[in-house]
């Protein structure tokens, strides 16, 4: 789960997690406030990004961590209370009857705008996802190995480049409708401004249409997977 | 040997001593030094013997040869700048996984701290 600044909702959440007898792990990325004290004192393991790396990039952090531990499956969440640990076990049953990689979506938020959004990026870029923003999703193992090579760490959001690795991988992707709260503090991190939404559309298009043309799978993996310990 | 060419030869010799000058010093690295010496020797050359340009010209029919190391001087650099920015992202993304990286060591070391 990353964090940064979310000294509110921080404890609330990981109690919630720790409550239904998962480990979590909080990655703080470079807060200024009490976020990693905060989720220290909830029963969570805390790392700690000396320098903002942003979202993707902080839950990068985490699966590597949680890589290391030999973890097999890895839910991320949000730390801003958008997300219900009582959702968790409704990833899991979708991973359990087969899926690589569950998406728990909620398309009852979000403006026009973004909804336009998601489906141009939906179709364009050929994915089974409707809700390609989420932050509440499920990997498994052969997922996590590709997420933390260092071609994911070139990606700055996890939309869009994280949801075409996947599919490059040809993993099965699925999407399971789950409510979610809304948004207790400020708004989203990647859509403070509409300058910040032009480059997010910018940078979306660009990374899709450089990804457009299907790869071949194992030359995929092997490329991605050959550095995965550094 | 004309004004502009004594010029050009001296613009030249001031890059060769500026670039012996920042070796010295430590400010630049042998293996980026040795493009540069290889830069200052071109326009020292070029500079002091303008007259190879127009055979250059002539011979590949270019009515204008001026133009010649001015097209080649900036397809230099646009190549250049477009390599700059691959390394700057390899350099970016080797950054941010040595930031990921010390985090994971500084959790295990606070857990081995613990047992």
């Amino acid at each position: 789960m990353p964090a940064m600044n979310e000294e509110a909702t921080i404890a609330d959440v990981v109690s919630s997690v720790v409550a239904l007898g998962y480990q979590i792990i909080v990655v703080d990325d470079a807060s200024s406030d009490n976020t990693i004290i905060e989720a220290r004192n909830s029963g969570a393991i805390v790392l700690s990004n000396i320098q903002n790396l942003g979202a993707w990039k902080a839950t990068q952090t985490g699966l590597r961590y949680a890589d290391r531990l030999g973890f097999e499956v890895i839910i991320t969440m949000d730390a801003d209370g958008q997300h219900n640990a009582d959702n968790i076990a409704l990833l899991v049953e979708q991973y359990k009857s087969g899926a690589d990689v569950v998406i728990g979506n909620c398309t009852e938020r979000g403006s026009i705008g973004r909804h336009i959004a998601w489906l141009f990026f939906k179709h364009f870029n050929a994915l089974n996802v409707s809700d390609i923003t989420s932050g509440f999703r499920l990997y498994s193992s052969t997922a996590i190995h590709c997420l933390i090579s260092r071609e994911a760490t070139m990606l700055e959001y996890q939309c869009i480049g994280v949801l075409i690795m996947m599919r490059n991988l040809k993993l099965n992707i699925v999407e399971t409708s789950v409510p979610m709260n809304r948004r207790g503090t400020g708004i989203s991190r990647i859509f403070h401004s509409w300058l910040a939404v032009g480059y997010y559309l910018a940078y979306s298009s660009m990374l899709s249409f450089a990804k457009a043309f299907p790869t071949n799978k194992n030359k995929y993996i092997a490329r991605i997977t050959r550095l995965k310990k550094h | 040997m004309t004004n502009p060419q004594i010029v050009s030869s001296v613009i030249g010799l001031i890059l060769a001593i500026v670039i012996y000058w920042l070796v010295r010093r430590d400010h630049l690295a042998p293996r980026q030094a040795l493009r540069w010496v290889l830069v200052a020797a071109i326009v020292l050359v070029l500079g002091t013997f303008p007259i190879i340009i127009d055979w250059i010209g002539h011979a590949v029919g270019i009515s204008y040869p001026p133009i010649i190391p001015v097209i080649i001087g900036l397809g230099a650099a646009l190549i250049k700048i477009l390599l700059m920015d691959i390394q700057q992202t390899k350099s970016q993304v080797t950054q941010d996984r040595a930031i990921q990286k010390l985090a994971m060591l500084e959790a295990e070391i606070e857990y081995l701290k613990n047992i």
